[in-house]
């Protein structure tokens, strides 16, 4: 992860200037960490990939500051979507994200697929 | 669900028309990318919809939600019945479901 350090050196006693190189952690993304916590739990997925799109959208309309998180893309592969058609696949997901999506989320491009989809 | 008046008017939009867009903007000036792929999409298999701007009717931009039990704006109905969002219209279209879809509804494509 980070530079090498001696075994004594506890990671989070990072020095003051550590905070010039600004690395987005789970912790100050809110939104992605509940996405993150809310899909795992609903879908156990095999892949899932949210990509926090947010930046490309600067000064457009649904865009709320250099730190909010709002337009996210999502890849998510899950046996728990087998049998389900798309329209019920992304119903799922947006239950599963309803308190996002009513609150931080703008846009949400969504691909769900099963195992069995690439098949064949 | 059925006493919310605005039901009625998307119920009719959806019989009048066998291709209409719920979305931002319109066919011609769409105001969302979401949207905007949604009228290519249908450009291309040369599909003749009727678009209804959300931006300009706040009612109808909350009914249409609660309509068709899905959060989010573009929305694709065919003959009356909800097909998807943005994301499902594209997926269909790349693997040319769409396009069996509109000629099982007999609704013709020329692309």
């Amino acid at each position: 992860m980070a530079e090498t350090q001696t075994p004594s050196q506890t990671p989070s006693q990072s020095p003051a200037s550590a905070s010039t190189t600004h690395t987005p952690v789970p912790d100050e993304r809110p939104v992605y960490a509940a996405m993150q916590r809310k899909l795992t739990e609903a879908f156990a997925p095999i892949t899932l990939t949210i990509r926090d799109e947010s930046y490309k959208h600067s000064g457009h309309m649904g865009y709320m500051g250099d730190d909010a998180e709002t337009h996210f893309v999502l890849t998510i592969v899950s046996e728990r979507f087998e049998g389900m058609s798309r329209l019920d696949r992304q119903r799922a997901i947006h239950k599963a994200l309803k308190d996002e999506l009513a609150t931080s989320i703008h846009a949400l491009a969504i691909r769900a697929s099963a195992p069995s989809d690439t098949k064949g | 669900m059925a006493d919310n008046p605005v039901f009625d008017r998307i119920n009719d939009y959806i019989k009048t028309d066998d291709v209409v867009v719920f979305m931002k903007g319109t066919p011609t000036f769409p105001q969302c990318g979401f949207s905007a792929a949604v009228v290519q999409v249908l450009e291309h298999l040369q599909v003749p919809f009727k678009g209804y701007d959300v931006l300009q009717d706040e009612e109808l931009r909350q009914g249409i939600k609660e309509f068709s039990d899905w959060p989010t704006i573009p929305q694709l109905y065919i003959k009356g019945e909800f097909v998807g969002g943005c994301d499902i219209v594209r997926e269909m279209f790349s693997s040319g479901e769409l396009k069996q879809e509109f000629e099982n509804k007999g609704v013709s494509v020329s692309a």
